[in-house]
């Protein structure tokens, strides 16, 4: 709503960053700007300053921790985590979430920080970063902290960040032995947000499923677990009875919309058929998994 | 945009409509209702604002009562703009009241919505919740607002 220019900066730390947001109400982080410029263009938003991230250095890349979990940096495009070859088995997930946001030009655009912190249940890092069980790092006026991923999307294109809050990174947690995950997203075309999309992190030992996550998108306000079903898995083979009680909890779960990409009822019809293909992926290649 | 729904409030229908109709009480309880005003008995003037995530906005509204039967029917046509006629909207609204026994009343809506512009052009399917989230804010805040009317009431021995 405002007359006059809007003002751009590029601060190279982040605590020069939050002191710029602190200062001016009507100031936004900039990221990527995949979708910010979009809504932008669009008219939706109206920022009075655009914070950029792009010079600090600390929200650059990907990292490995001595424990085994893997930081990727608020800054690291679309494009970077796709290629990433640490992140395979119970962690390849979230490359392939971002191997299929939208476009090529898109990916080297758009980033991981940017991506959650906008909070779209409908696309792709929320659901598999929650199936992947990740933890959010965040920088505030006074300090730091973590926020566990299911707990930062509040409602659509709404986050648990408090204003002049920015997120710094995304750690997954260290993928271990047995441990197997998918990403399965179905749109209307290739590129576009997805009318349904699964992830799911499972290990599987001792020819029985150990533990698993299974989060669904673009079916509510927030992507969806339900702990019960996944509970209810563990201890099976995975076997296709299972995997249908589970799928119905979760379609008792999501309150999609309707919208162009589907209505609510054929979302519906669509979550238990991805939740097998998406177990079923994650499974495939396992010896003595009833892939 | 159809936006069909009904909800029971715990208040006799003859208090339910005298909250609903009087647009002090009413815009109280409407989420984001920052003013009011009374043009005369069948128009008034509000501004309502709203937010989805980072979009947020103003709507300048006018709000005319198109037809009414006291206790239990109103129609109401509210139509607006946000500054800068960005998006304008358009509602059409039914409202029945059917007594459900000597303390509760159910209210049924029916709304009509057209949206056109930034807002419009978002993502209709998106607004349509909103609104239902609106609707279910709506009708916390009137039961809280009947619960102290009657409250209030009882303290004055009627």
């Amino acid at each position: 709503m405002t007359e006059g220019p809007m003002l751009f900066s590029e601060p190279n730390t982040i605590d020069e960053a939050i002191t710029q947001l602190a200062a001016d109400d009507g100031a936004k982080c900039f990221s990527g700007g995949a979708t910010l410029v979009a809504m932008l263009n669009a008219g939706l938003v109206q920022p009075t300053r655009l914070v950029s991230l792009a010079n600090i250095a600390e929200l650059q890349g990907i990292a490995v921790t001595p424990d085994g979990r893997v930081r990727i940096g608020a800054m690291t495009s679309h494009a970077t985590v796709a290629r990433d070859r640490r992140l395979v088995g119970g962690l390849g997930l979230v490359r392939e979430a971002a191997a299929q946001i939208a476009h090529p030009a898109i990916r080297n655009m758009g980033t991981i920080g940017g991506a959650v912190a906008h909070a779209d249940p409908s696309s792709d890092y929320p659901g598999a970063l929650m199936a992947a069980g990740a933890e959010v790092e965040i920088a505030c006026p006074h300090g730091r902290r973590t926020c566990a991923i299911d707990d930062l999307f509040v409602d659509y294109l709404t986050s648990a960040l408090e204003p002049g809050e920015v997120i710094t990174g995304v750690v997954v947690p260290a993928p271990m032995p047995g441990e197997r995950s998918a990403y399965v997203k179905f749109s209307r075309v290739d590129g576009d947000y997805a009318t349904v999309s699964v992830g799911v992190r499972l290990t599987w030992a001792d020819d029985a499923c150990a533990a698993i996550r299974i989060a669904v998108g673009s079916c509510g306000p927030v992507p969806i677990r339900v702990p019960d079903a996944e509970r209810s898995l563990v201890g099976t083979r995975l076997d296709d009875d299972a995997l249908r009680s589970a799928a119905q909890a979760y379609v008792d779960a999501t309150d999609p919309i309707d919208d162009l990409r589907g209505t609510a009822e054929y979302r519906l019809m669509l979550i238990p058929g991805l939740i097998e293909r998406a177990v079923r992926g994650a499974l495939a290649g396992l010896p003595g998994a009833s892939a | 945009v159809k936006i069909v729904d009904e909800f029971t409030v715990t208040a006799p229908l003859a208090r339910t409509w005298s909250v609903i109709r009087d647009p002090q009480k009413a815009a109280s309880c409407v989420p984001g209702c920052r003013s009011v005003e009374t043009i005369d008995e069948s128009h008034y003037r509000a501004v309502v604002e709203v937010s989805l995530g980072p979009i947020r906005t103003k709507f300048n509204l006018v709000v005319t009562v198109v037809e009414e039967r006291p206790p239990d029917f109103a129609a109401t046509m509210t139509k607006g703009e946000e500054g800068g006629r960005a998006s304008s909207v358009s509602v059409m609204t039914k409202l029945s009241l059917t007594s459900a026994g000597p303390d509760a009343t159910l209210i049924a809506y029916e709304s009509d919505v057209t949206m056109v512009g930034r807002l419009g052009n978002y993502g209709l399917g998106l607004m349509k919740k909103r609104a239902q989230t609106l609707g279910r804010e709506f009708v916390a805040n009137l039961q809280r607002r009947l619960d102290a009317e009657l409250a209030t009431a009882a303290a004055d021995g009627g």
